[in-house]
């Protein structure tokens, strides 16, 4: 008998605020709200009721990051009090559970819920929030200040847009397309020094439809987003996933896996910390050529101060989180 | 490389399932060879309806479950991969919401005979 897990996807909000506006939003005992300029959530713990305060720009820009990579891998910090974990089929969401300031007085909430409701509940949350003129994917410098004030419109088609990924690489016949002026994806203002030509293939005769090569680089330089990498050539369980960065990474990312970086232009200043307290763990400064493997036990944030190329190296293979948790894999790659 | 080509693939004809091994509106994970390299089918039922795929997410090429036998059913005839939440509808296997928008699950050809379900035959 299979198991199966059906989800009604009970979105609960309340009406558009007289004030404001916007609507408010329960995901359990959890309570999601905004104003003209902050978002806050609530939960109960030890007979009261918390109260955590966040910038709405820097909240939008972390949901989406966490909606559009799917919960992505292990934690997504929405910032140092709030986040959720993958558990793949289940989510948490948690406040305070890994900042010791509330956990070790009992002031925490984790709870569990269907992947399904809890997607549907921050997708209506990024939907109503998000004012019409503002991209949360966008570095600041390209976007709106139209986070700011009383609820005005949408931006669905910056909230919903496309993901790119591909199925082995872009640019193979029946895969991802290569991004160009006519499909949408003009060279980035930070990018217009980048050559744009491609590579030559001289593949020996019957080898012609299994050799294939692209300009990352020029492919790089027309991505529309910032911190969301894509899924750009696929061999096995190793996934290349190229992105461009701008400003902060809006969220602190805690990997349930090793996760490689690779400094492809420009720098990005990287503040590692405990993945459970928080507590500083290094500074990284990666320049072009570095490469870094981000331990399975640590949350980063990275800091960018002009657009920059970055390579993240995932690898997919099922099961991996056991391995990891289970001590059977060392939580880096390398003894030195 | 279709998933013909699989070297795991069961040949057209094959015997896949019994039908109500698979309940009504549900999906059945149909696991062909051992180890990372197994093929792995999901086969879908509605009423009389059986659709199959190859369960593998076009997003991150990942099974559509994390768990055994455990598959997100969504309202509407969809399905959401465990992994990272792309959203398939199980009536032509498209990619409705999420990060795989574009693409699609790879169909299997299935045919019913005296209450199985069999492989079948390339169109």
């Amino acid at each position: 008998m299979s198991t199966q897990m059906t989800s009604e996807l009970g979105v609960k909000s309340s009406a558009a605020s007289n004030r404001t506006g916007y609507r408010s939003f329960t995901l359990g005992s959890f309570n999601f709200s905004r104003d003209e300029y902050f978002v806050h959530v609530t939960w109960p713990a030890k007979g009261q009721v918390l109260t955590h305060t966040v910038s709405a720009d820097a909240f939008l820009r972390a949901m989406m990051r966490d909606v559009a990579w799917g919960f992505f891998y292990g934690w997504v910090n929405l910032d140092d009090v709030v986040g959720t974990r993958n558990l793949y089929g289940k989510v948490e969401m948690y406040a305070g559970r890994y900042s010791p300031a509330y956990s070790s007085k009992g002031l925490d909430l984790t709870e569990t819920f269907d992947t399904p409701q809890i997607m549907a509940t921050f997708k209506a949350i990024l939907d109503d929030w998000t004012n019409a003129g503002f991209d949360p994917f966008a570095a600041p410098a390209e976007t709106g200040k139209e986070w700011v004030g009383n609820k005005n419109g949408h931006n669905r088609e910056a909230i919903e847009r496309q993901r790119q990924a591909c199925k082995r690489m872009p640019g193979l016949p029946g895969d991802a397309d290569l991004r160009s002026d006519a499909n949408g994806f003009p060279v980035n203002r930070a990018f217009a020094d980048v050559p744009q030509d491609a590579p030559e293939v001289h593949a020996e005769p019957g080898f012609e439809d299994e050799v294939h090569a692209i300009n990352l680089f020029a492919y790089l330089s027309r991505s529309d987003v910032t911190w969301n990498p894509s899924v750009s050539s696929v061999c096995g369980r190793s996934l290349c996933c190229p992105t461009t960065e701008e400003y902060i990474l809006p969220i602190k990312h805690g990997n349930d896996r090793v996760e490689w970086f690779i400094q492809l232009s420009d720098e990005i200043d990287w503040v590692v910390e405990d993945k459970n307290t928080g507590a500083p763990r290094a500074k990284v400064k990666m320049k072009a050529g570095d490469v870094a493997a981000m331990p399975a036990d640590i949350r980063h944030q990275g800091f960018s101060r002009k657009r920059s190329m970055l390579l993240v190296w995932e690898n997919a293979t099922p099961g991996l989180p056991e391995m990891y948790e289970s001590g059977k894999l060392k939580p880096y790659p390398i003894e030195f | 490389m279709g998933w013909r080509a699989h070297r795991y693939a069961p040949a057209p004809g094959s015997l896949l399932c019994p039908v109500n091994s698979v309940d009504d509106g549900a999906c059945k994970e149909l696991r062909f060879g051992d180890g990372d390299g197994m093929l792995s089918l999901l086969v879908h039922r509605r009423g009389v309806e059986i659709r199959a795929y190859v369960n593998s997410c076009p997003h991150f090429s990942l099974p559509l479950n994390a768990r055994p036998e455990v598959f997100l059913l969504m309202p509407g005839t969809r399905i959401m991969c465990a992994w990272h939440c792309a959203v398939f509808g199980l009536e032509d296997g498209r990619c409705l919401e999420g990060p795989a928008q574009g693409m699609s699950l790879e169909s299997v050809p299935v045919k019913v005979h005296d209450g199985a379900i069999f492989l079948g035959e390339p169109s």
